[in-house]
């Protein structure tokens, strides 16, 4: 009916698109997007960051040469050669030699081993104690909280070199006693990011919507409220990697750390500092690479916490 | 008053809930003690601060009582332990304010909906779940394809339904809707509050309906209870409440609520209350509503009014009611 | 209506941001006049573009990620779209004011609510000290606030929710702007102090004589306190009309469609709200008919495919529906 006796101001609209409109029921969903998870957008963020992308790729690549780097040249990392004594690098030598004769590529990649070593294993058992001691200051609160709290303030509060001289007095200088050393405080920081998490995340009505419908404290803690404080917990260890790798090779480089003949990045810095006007690869090679690991990590860190949360981005 | 006990669903005596804050003790529920009826909406109106979310949420157990009881089925809650707790919990689930903090936004739907069922070991097999799930979005106005989909690709409205979905998994007789629309768009309220209102008929719930919509709870409430300052100050039916408050408090919520009717306003008398509310941490002594009052005399400074039957079934907490 | 009787006029406004997911097309193709000493509406929900119209007129929207596309806003004679930022700044907050949602994150927590109202006054009204500390406190007064001599020299956070709106209102209005925006100044506060807070704009409003444009999603504000009001969907006007002429005669199915969806104190109960289905458009892809046509129950095939021009059912009234061309 109400197509016959149409008035337009615009006089020329074919009368017929004033029937009624048939509707297909859309769909309440945006239709095309991908329905994808938090963490799948977590990951395609990361992705597209070609920094942090780039920084991966040569992280993957030293990891490479630590494992097989020594095992590729013909010349092991501890036996000295007094007829090879400071050679430039070449064809044989590739990095050169050091002092001792001995092969810098080898001495190189096997500090790479020992740097990565400290730096994964220090930052892991930061992750285990410094989640679960936060896990339970925040869930717990109240007393707890309070205990926890000053235990760890008393111990951020010892200087962090006299920990690492009385542990090396005690058990002897090597690359275990400085992860022991650097654990014994390092945890600290990350219970206080992932403490303030649970204590922000445990109020959120979903975690109160898990209790109204009878989940016990475990179920909360492990379904909802580590989960949810992933982000911040995986930003935190990727930044406290570098920093462990650079405390080994400083306490290395200071004597307290590993010793030679066992090849660390600081011990070969500490070495050819004496001589490092006349033979600079000697200098090079170790302290590039720390620089060029420690750069990586800290750009994958950023390029992780941007991926996390958007908004932080500057 | 013993009909209304003999078919109470949820028996409230004397329920006090205070918490300890910097500087003293903030009585949020002091004292309240009602009966909700099978089948029935008890709308809990108030400003903030007056205590009626932290009643919903003590009523569940979701915070431990300082003082009183709640009855469910004529059995104390708080008196309950761990299991028998838990599947009491089946019973009484909660409708959130916030729809965008009340779903864990790291789970699918189908997660989020499948949690109760998982807690309560009704799982079966996964297909079985699957199933339900895709029923209960069909309830809540969903397709079963949203299963797969994330909450932050909803909408709020959406993702209310979801959230009530959600609460009807494991067939509650009682659930207490804390702001449900609070946080919607007005074309989408209605929505929503259609939804519980069906549901209500379809599967005889009980709904304590907490909100400061007053117009919202007139609409889907058969009585409504007024709270201010940690104490309930009026309650009757809906329609009597609107009709005939009694309270002074009531009296001028009624005449604060802005009608969306030019000529109504044109006409009205608004009671404009002097003064800011109180801080429950500090309540004035005698009536909490004293401060505020415009009718209030020396007697309501030293007597805390109690709430006495003013009509059959109408009660107020006022001295002159 | 003569010419200057019009304060401002907001012609062909087009706003959009660009974001990570899309441009947003927030404001499209919005054109209003306000009057002296008229109170205007700008109904409409989140999303709908009305916030953003309000901080449009104010500059606060940040360039990027917004942008104004086209248009012109004429206040006073002068286009403010053309003016520098220094022009705008000695606007802003002397020849117009605003008040915001959250009074706590528009007051600067760290200055006392004399010194925010003394700072305008000064800079604005080039007042001595003394001056501008006397007419503070007769603006605080003049809000309602109860001793504005001790309240002069207090922080932000040692009032509460209204009292704070309270103060709000006086900074917007010390330097006697000819026109006020208020931002869903309410929406935050509790109904009984709602009340206080609407008695004393409409109060204000009375004896200043000020130009008032409220964004609200709140119906009944409305209808209490303001005289025209403006229909945004979807970042467009869809109706405009006199308060009368919206609520009694509303003549585009969402302005229907809100006024039915709202509970009503005298409603039977067992009348069931007549919701509007379905959600808001995203405004990455507005559709290109009329934007509500997904969720209208008298939708055209028409609808789906252009969008209807404005039509005019009297002098003050006009809504953009195809229903408007079907006799």
């Amino acid at each position: 009916m109400q197509t016959t006796n149409v008035e337009t101001n615009k006089g020329n609209i074919d009368p017929g698109k004033f029937a009624k409109l048939e509707k297909t029921p859309k769909d309440v969903v945006e239709s095309g997007s991908k329905s994808r998870s938090a963490g799948q957008e977590i990951l395609y963020r990361l992705y597209t960051n070609s920094w942090a992308m780039v920084s991966l790729g040569i992280l993957l690549v030293i990891v490479f040469f630590a494992i097989f780097g020594p095992s590729m040249s013909e010349h092991n990392f501890y036996s000295n050669n007094l007829d090879a004594q400071n050679l430039a690098p070449s064809g044989d030598y590739w990095f050169g030699t050091d002092s001792l004769g001995r092969d810098i590529w080898s001495r190189t990649w096997k500090g790479a081993q020992i740097s990565l070593t400290v730096g994964l294993v220090a930052a892991l058992a930061d992750l285990l104690i410094g989640v679960l001691m936060g896990g339970m200051m925040g869930y717990f609160g109240g007393k707890v909280d309070e205990i926890l709290n000053r235990f760890s303030e008393v111990l951020y509060a010892i200087p962090y070199l006299l920990v690492v001289i009385l542990v090396s007095v005690v058990l002897g200088s090597n690359m275990w006693t400085i992860i022991l050393a650097m654990t014994i405080t390092g945890w600290i920081n990350m219970s206080w990011i992932v403490r303030g998490q649970i204590m922000q995340l445990k109020n959120q009505e979903y975690v109160l919507a898990a209790r109204s419908m009878g989940a016990g404290g475990f179920h909360i803690v492990l379904r909802h409220l580590i989960p949810n404080s992933l982000g911040p917990i995986i930003v935190t260890l990727t930044l406290s990697v570098p920093s462990a790798i650079f405390a080994e090779a400083f306490l290395s480089f200071l004597g307290l750390g590993v010793q030679s003949p066992a090849a660390s990045w600081g011990v070969m810095i500490n070495d050819a500092m004496k001589t490092w006007k006349y033979f600079p690869w000697q200098l090079l090679f170790p302290a590039g690479l720390l620089t060029i690991t420690m750069l990586a990590f800290n750009i994958f860190g950023d390029g992780l916490r941007d991926a996390f949360d958007p908004k932080m981005k500057v | 008053m013993s009909k209304s006990k003999s078919d109470a669903l949820i028996q409230i005596d004397g329920l006090k809930k205070y918490f300890n804050v910097g500087g003293g003790t903030l009585k949020a529920v002091n004292d309240l003690s009602l009966s909700i009826r099978q089948g029935e909406t008890l709308g809990v109106v108030g400003e903030s601060g007056c205590g009626k979310s932290t009643a919903g949420r003590t009523i569940l157990r979701l915070y431990e009582p300082t003082a009183g009881s709640v009855l469910f089925n004529g059995e104390d809650i708080y008196k309950m332990n761990g299991s028998k707790l838990k599947a009491a919990r089946r019973n009484m689930q909660m409708v959130f304010q916030d729809p965008y903090a009340s779903l864990n936004p790291r789970w699918s739907v189908e997660s989020i909906i499948a949690e109760p069922f998982k807690l309560h070991n009704l799982a079966g097999s996964r297909k079985e779940l699957r199933y339900k799930i895709e029923q209960l979005l069909d309830v809540v106005g969903l397709k079963p394809e949203h299963a797969d989909r994330y909450p932050h690709e909803f909408s709020g409205g959406q993702r209310q339904r979801i959230g009530i979905a959600r609460a009807l998994a494991v067939d509650p007789s009682f659930i207490v809707c804390d702001e449900p629309i609070s946080a919607l768009d007005v074309s989408i309220q209605a929505q929503v509050v259609n939804l519980l209102k069906d549901l209500q008929r379809d599967k005889g719930l009980t709904y304590m309906f907490i909100a400061h919509d007053l117009a919202m709870v007139k609409h889907i409430s058969d009585r409504v209870a007024v709270m201010y300052l940690g104490k309930m100050v009026e309650l009757a039916d809906a329609e009597e409440l609107y009709a005939d408050a009694r309270h002074p408090y009531t009296q001028a919520l009624l005449s604060s609520i802005p009608v969306p009717d030019p000529d109504v306003e044109a006409k009205k008398e608004r009671i404009v209350l002097k003064g800011d509310i109180p801080s429950p941490v500090n309540p004035p002594s005698g009536c909490p509503f004293r401060t505020r009052c415009p009718a209030a005399t020396e007697r309501c400074a030293s007597e805390v009014p109690e709430l006495r039957e003013v009509k059959p079934n109408h009660f107020a907490a006022c001295h002159y009611a | 209506m003569s010419k200057q009787d019009t304060v401002l006029s907001v012609k062909d406004l087009e706003v959009q941001f660009n974001t990570r997911g899309g441009v947003v097309q927030a404001v499209r193709n919005v054109t209003f006049d306000l009057k002296r000493g008229e109170a205007l509406a700008i109904v409409g929900e989140s999303g709908s573009g009305k916030s953003v119209s309000a901080q449009t007129i104010m500059r606060l929207i940040p360039t990027p990620p917004g942008k104004i596309k086209t248009g012109s806003i004429v206040f006073n004679g002068q286009d403010i779209l053309k003016m520098s930022e220094r022009e705008m700044e000695a606007i802003r907050g002397k020849e117009i004011g605003m008040i915001f949602q959250d009074p706590m994150t528009s007051l600067n927590p760290t200055i006392t609510i004399g010194n925010q109202i003394t700072e305008v006054l000064i800079k604005h009204q080039k007042m001595s000290r003394q001056q501008a500390k006397d007419r503070a406190i007769e603006m605080l007064r003049l809000v309602g606030l109860p001793n504005p001599e001790q309240r002069y020299a207090q922080y932000p956070h040692e009032f509460s929710g209204g009292m704070r709106q309270r103060a709000m209102i006086a900074v917007s209005l010390a330097c006697d702007p000819t026109l006020l925006i208020a931002d869903e100044p309410t929406t935050a506060l509790d109904v009984t102090i709602q009340a206080q807070i609407l008695e004393l704009m409409k109060d204000l409003q009375k004896r200043l004589g000020t130009s008032i444009i409220m964004i609200t999603h709140d119906l009944g504000i409305v209808a209490d306190m303001c005289d025209r009001v403006i229909v945004m969907y979807a970042g467009k006007v869809v109706e405009e009309g006199t308060k009368e002429e919206i609520f009694k005669n509303p003549k585009h199915p969402y302005t229907r469609g809100l006024l039915r969806s709202l509970p009503r104190l005298d409603q039977p109960k067992d009348e069931p709200l007549i919701p509007i289905d379905g959600t808001p458009p995203n405004m990455m892809h507005p559709p290109i008919g009329c934007a509500f046509c997904d969720r209208c129950g008298d939708a055209m095939k028409i609808c789906a495919e252009q969008d209807a021009e404005i039509t005019s059912h009297s002098e003050t009234h006009a809504s953009r529906c195809w229903l408007n061309h079907v006799v």
